[in-house]
């Protein structure tokens, strides 16, 4: 089964790397947003099994954008990265329904591992 | 070869390209999110933090850069360079009517004891964690190691200076991040700049974070 995965970051480097870590199985496709508002417009056109939000970002940030991403859809799966580690903003992220918290630099091993863990997460929802 | 087409060499190798400036960004964004996270462990506090702004300018183009990002109103700004692989200052700008917040965040002193302290000292404080913090995570994000002079106040800019220098064919890279510290309500300014000698250095440091990816 294909799963939709967003991700929301405003670098495009962060978005590439992710992209590179996310493995080439045919199991995901891949969707792109440039902030928490781009993101948020995204997040309802696709309706996504797994979203990938940076924090700090332009228009809209990740904290916001999570929240109106829960308030549409209290079941979906948000994987915070970011580099912002403060136990203040992993605390918030996780309050306002956060999977997870990803600290950047992220790596190919912490991408799988953490996409296995959301695969069963949605397999036990269904 | 004739000298200017020699320069124009030159110049084309210290200049970080476009997909190279993006990294940095990166990388500056992961190196001061870090450094806030340590500081908001040590301060009790919550550091917000903005998107860094990388650009690529000619060195004779730093005073102004400096005084856009020092605006208007008094303001303390604490200098610091670094030496490692890669090199350059940082710059690091606060209102005054930040020293009051500053000096109970570093010392948890009493009001009348923030007020009695030494203002140059307080910033100085600030400077080293803030800046000093920001450069080291930069430094192992990149694999270098890095020294630094001790922060020193720099003196008060001529904001209405109608100075021009010419070009010096130098080019820098400048990053500028703005960020507040949400206890006591201070707000500033960090800019750190990459020498032009380190630049290719830093192109080859790029590369090779990408590369880790594959």
């Amino acid at each position: 089964m294909t799963r939709k995965i967003l991700l929301v970051d405003d670098s495009p480097v962060a978005r590439k790397i992710l992209r590179k870590c996310i493995p080439e199985d045919g199991c995901f496709e891949i969707f792109e947003a440039s902030d928490g508002l781009d993101g948020l417009k995204k997040f309802e056109e696709i309706n996504p099994d797994i979203t990938f939000m940076d924090l700090t970002m332009p228009v809209m940030d990740g904290m916001e954008a999570l929240g109106e991403i829960k308030k549409r859809n209290k079941d979906a799966l948000v994987i915070i990265q970011t580099a912002d580690t403060q136990i203040k903003s992993v605390f918030m992220a996780m309050e306002l329904g956060a999977f997870m918290v990803l600290k950047k630099p992220i790596s190919k091993d912490s991408i799988k591992a953490v996409l296995k863990e959301a695969d069963g997460a949605l397999q036990t929802e269904r | 070869m004739s000298v200017f087409s020699m320069d124009i060499g030159t110049a084309q190798e210290v200049i970080l390209t476009g997909e190279e400036i993006d990294i940095f960004q990166e990388v500056m964004n992961i190196a001061f999110g870090q450094a806030s996270a340590d500081l908001a462990e040590i301060l009790d506090a919550f550091v917000v933090l903005n998107v860094p702004e990388v650009r690529m300018l000619d060195e004779s183009a730093l005073p102004d850069l400096i005084r856009e990002g020092a605006g208007p109103g008094a303001l303390s700004i604490i200098e610091q360079s670094y030496w490692g692989k890669l090199s350059g200052k940082t710059v690091l700008f606060f209102p005054a009517s930040a020293r009051e917040g500053l000096a109970r965040l570093f010392g948890e002193f009493s009001r009348e004891d923030a007020l009695a302290c030494a203002e140059k000292e307080i910033f100085l404080e600030a400077g080293n964690f803030i800046a000093g913090g920001c450069i080291a995570r930069l430094a192992n994000c990149l694999d270098d190691l890095v020294t630094y002079t001790a922060p020193r106040s720099a003196e008060i800019l001529e904001r209405n200076a109608d100075k021009k220098t010419s070009p010096t064919l130098r080019r820098i890279a400048a990053v500028k991040i703005p960020f507040s510290i949400d206890k006591h309500g201070v707000s500033g300014l960090l800019i750190l700049t990459a020498s032009h000698e380190s630049i290719p250095w830093l192109k080859t440091s790029l590369k090779r974070f990408m590369e880790q990816y594959g």
